[in-house]
């Protein structure tokens, strides 16, 4: 292909990059927002989701000029359609960063309630799988995406126990307040949860760009067949 | 226009000059040659007709008879090898040495005797009928008293005359040849070795050219060659100089880079990374070596350093931001972008400079932290005193009972703000002496101790119906100021009373390990979450403001417990996590006895 074709593909890859580096910035910053009941950072978060939606716009935009221009085929066909996809669960994932962050306005207000789960876990464990994600992404690495794969059930896990946990606590109040904030813990959880899917979508397409097969739905398999022995 | 070698021009023009010199000179040769040959054969015949016409003379001056004429031509003519004939006067031949002179005709009409007969002894080239063969001849009158009376004749066949001078012809010519080839080996020998000090200088120039300037190029024996080889060496030895200052430069300019503690971080126009100095790689968490080259959207994935990047080519004032990076954004940063210029002001990329700032903006904020709490610490208690002390002058005649209630009030928040600067001046005396390490410590038996500190803390515990649980081997001695580890062990167990739900456990356990001690208290309270258990032992650092006031206390009870903790040269920590109650567990190092 010419030479045009590498650059503008190159430039794809760094504005999903750029895009990445904006979201997983953005779930940071919620996630600090709700332990430290910062209104001001979650009145930031909600700002710059507008840019964040700008730059998916422009990437789509950007990578059906490159496809229509180029009709690419093989590898880089596969890698423009991942990269399509990846920037979809990208931007997701910083709507839902947005919607912790709504949620942190909310507990800002109500600083005597305290939390009663280990927000902090399962918060980790979601920004370690967008990084993890993303850091599969520069490195077309198969590996790093397939243990993401693998983690999405430790924070499906902890999203079930902690809904528990928050369900015993409702039961035993009456106190508006602190239903209100233990409904936000719970959407926080939730909202965590699908946050860790995206990142695994991310993950496969990943696969998907490097192997050309579609594992969504097979991920048991695949990860048998990649480590017959784990 | 093709280019071919100087040995090669310089050989082909000698070859030419050769040739043609050679050519020039074996042609002359040939033809002086033939020419020389035949004058020779001429004077040759010349000198045989005369010695046929002194021959043929007999004694008086007579002539010979013609049969001994005849035989006299057949005996000479085989003896010189010549055609020998003599004609009388009127033309018929008396004698000739290759024939029979009565079958030969009249030979008046040849030419070369009707040049005789004009007085002209000149060679005659033709065809003779007679021996059929092409013949050189010479003819001679011979006279006795001026009279005519012979002709005589000399003569050679041409093919013979032609042979010969083939012969010179192919001698010559051969000679010529060996000339020119001996020519043309020596001609080649001098060329290369003319030619040679050029290839020297070319095999030199490439050696510069790859930065080999250890060999100089050798003088030659030709001037300018000389001369070239002298300029050449000059300038291989001023490159050297130049790329040595160059990496000098450079080996310095790395080190700086290297070792300066603020983060360098500088793109090119294509925002890819041309330098990261170790320090930018430790704040940004990233790997120095696998960074340099990539686009900084790979390499350094914190969304706010690229947006500033991105600020910073495009814009002619430096900008300045704080940004916290690291895997728990823990670290803080004042970032200060430009744009990089080449020396003749074009953008060509840009550069970030870091500094860490966490600790100093930590320090900053725990200072300012305590000033705003201290101060609001004592004043809650005095405006409280204040309050009820103007109350009592201005309302002197309210009934003693609520007078007596009020200075109960004044003695309590008295007696409060006392606590907090007893706790202060404690807290101030236990830091000096930790920086000092002049305390006196003596073996101390731990359980006594610990059961003292439960005493002091028991009516409170009674209040809530919470049990305290010691669990603590009774022999156990250790280095201690008592005095100070009592107090320690109280504020422990003092907050673990008021944090624990009524009829809750506190657990007061000792163990160890080779090095240390651990003495734990343990409650069943509603646990610290993880952003605060690093800033709890700060002076007057409170989790839950409204709540632990409420409880009372002043707020710098953990910072005395960690500090006892640093006089005794150990540490405190915390283990705890949401609705799992926290442990908190002194480490004493164990001294060696």
């Amino acid at each position: 292909m010419s030479l045009y074709f590498f650059k503008e593909m190159d430039k794809m890859k760094n504005e999903i990059l750029a895009l990445g580096a904006m979201v997983e910035g953005q779930l940071h910053k919620a996630v600090r927002a709700i332990t430290e009941r910062d209104a001001a950072l979650a009145q930031d978060i909600i700002a710059k989701d507008k840019v964040v939606d700008a730059k998916e716009v422009e990437i789509e935009e950007e990578l059906l000029k490159i496809m229509a221009l180029n009709q690419p085929v093989a590898h880089d066909l596969r890698f423009l359609v991942a990269t399509l996809k990846i920037n979809n669960d990208m931007e997701r994932i910083g709507d839902l960063a947005v919607n912790i962050a709504e949620r942190a306005i909310l507990l800002s207000n109500k600083t005597q309630q305290s939390i009663p789960v280990d927000l902090a876990r399962m918060s980790d464990i979601a920004e370690s799988m967008v990084r993890q994600s993303i850091d599969a992404l520069v490195k077309f690495d198969t590996e790093m995406a397939t243990s993401v794969c693998q983690t999405d059930d430790a924070i499906d896990d902890l999203n079930d126990t902690f809904g528990t946990i928050l369900k015993q606590e409702l039961a035993t109040t009456s106190d508006p307040d602190i239903v209100e904030v233990l409904l936000g813990i719970q959407h926080v959880c939730r909202d965590l949860e699908r946050i860790g899917d995206h990142a695994t979508n991310i993950a496969e397409d990943v696969i998907y760009m490097c192997e050309g097969r579609i594992i969504r739905h097979h991920i048991r398999e695949y990860v048998q067949k990649q480590a017959p022995d784990a | 226009m093709k280019q071919r070698t100087l040995l090669w021009q310089l050989y082909s023009s000698y070859l030419l000059i050769i040739l043609l010199s050679i050519s020039v000179v074996a042609w002359y040769a040939l033809q002086r040659s033939v020419t020389m040959h035949r004058i020779q054969l001429e004077h040759n015949l010349h000198a045989q007709a005369t010695i046929l016409a002194a021959a043929v003379r007999g004694p008086d001056q007579s002539i010979l008879a013609d049969n001994h004429i005849a035989s006299l031509c057949h005996k000479l003519g085989k003896q010189l090898s010549t055609r020998l004939t003599v004609l009388k006067p009127d033309g018929t031949v008396i004698g000739d040495s290759s024939g029979d002179p009565a079958r030969m005709d009249n030979h008046l009409d040849r030419s070369e005797i009707r040049a005789a007969i004009r007085g002209e002894s000149v060679a005659v080239q033709r065809y003779s009928h007679t021996v059929q063969k092409h013949m050189l001849y010479i003819a001679m009158p011979v006279t006795i008293d001026d009279q005519l009376v012979l002709y005589v004749r000399a003569a050679l066949p041409l093919n013979i005359i032609n042979e010969t001078i083939r012969t010179i012809i192919t001698r010559i010519l051969i000679a010529a040849l060996f000339v020119i080839l001996l020519a043309a080996l020596l001609a080649l020998g001098v060329s290369n070795h003319l030619t040679q000090p050029l290839r020297i200088i070319q095999a030199g120039a490439l050696r510069f050219a790859k930065g080999d300037f250890s060999q100089k190029l050798p003088e030659s024996r030709s001037e300018e060659i000389t001369a070239l080889t002298t300029s050449l060496n000059t300038m291989a030895s001023q490159l050297d100089d130049r790329m040595k200052q160059l990496f000098y430069e450079k080996q310095t300019r790395e080190a700086v880079f290297h070792s300066m503690a603020e983060g360098l971080l500088a793109v090119d126009a294509a925002r890819h990374i041309i330098h990261i100095n170790p320090s930018a790689a430790h704040l940004l968490g990233v790997d120095q070596a696998k960074t340099k080259g990539q686009p900084i959207e790979a390499g350094v994935r914190n969304d706010d350093i690229q947006e500033l990047m991105r600020e910073a080519m495009n814009t002619d004032v430096p900008v300045k931001r704080e940004i916290r990076v690291g895997a728990q954004q823990n670290l803080l940063l004042v970032v200060r972008g430009t744009a990089l210029r080449s020396p003749q002001g074009v953008r060509i990329g840009a550069l970030l400079v870091m500094q860490d700032v966490t600790h100093i903006r930590h320090l900053e904020t725990i200072r300012q932290e305590f000033v705003a709490n201290v101060s609001h610490e004592l004043k809650t208690p005095i405006t409280s005193i204040k309050g009820f002390a103007e109350t009592l002058l201005d309302d002197s005649d309210a009934d003693p009972e609520t007078h007596q209630r009020f200075l109960q009030i004044i003695a309590r928040q008295a007696d409060h703000l006392n606590a907090i600067i007893s706790d202060l001046l404690l807290l101030s005396s236990v830091e000096h002496l930790s920086n000092q390490a002049q305390i006196p410590m003596e073996p101390t038996p731990l359980r006594p101790m610990l059961e003292s500190a439960m005493a002091t803390c028991q009516r409170k515990a009674d209040h809530k119906q919470v049990s305290l649980e010691l669990a603590c081997e009774p022999d156990i001695t250790m280095e201690a100021s008592p005095h100070l580890f009592e107090q320690a062990a109280i504020n422990l167990i003092d907050n673990a009373i008021k944090y624990s739900p009524d009829l809750g456990t506190v657990q007061i356990s000792v163990a160890s390990d080779q090095n240390e001690w651990h003495i734990a208290v343990q409650d069943q309270g509603p646990g610290i979450e993880r952003q605060h258990q690093t800033r709890l032992f700060e002076r007057f650092y409170r989790i839950d403001k409204g709540r632990s006031r409420n409880m009372g206390g002043t707020g710098l009870g953990l910072a005395i417990v960690k500090h006892i903790a640093t006089v005794h040269e150990g540490t405190v920590s915390v283990v705890s996590a949401p609705a799992q109650g926290s442990t908190f567990i002194l480490h004493i190092p164990r001294k060696t006895d």
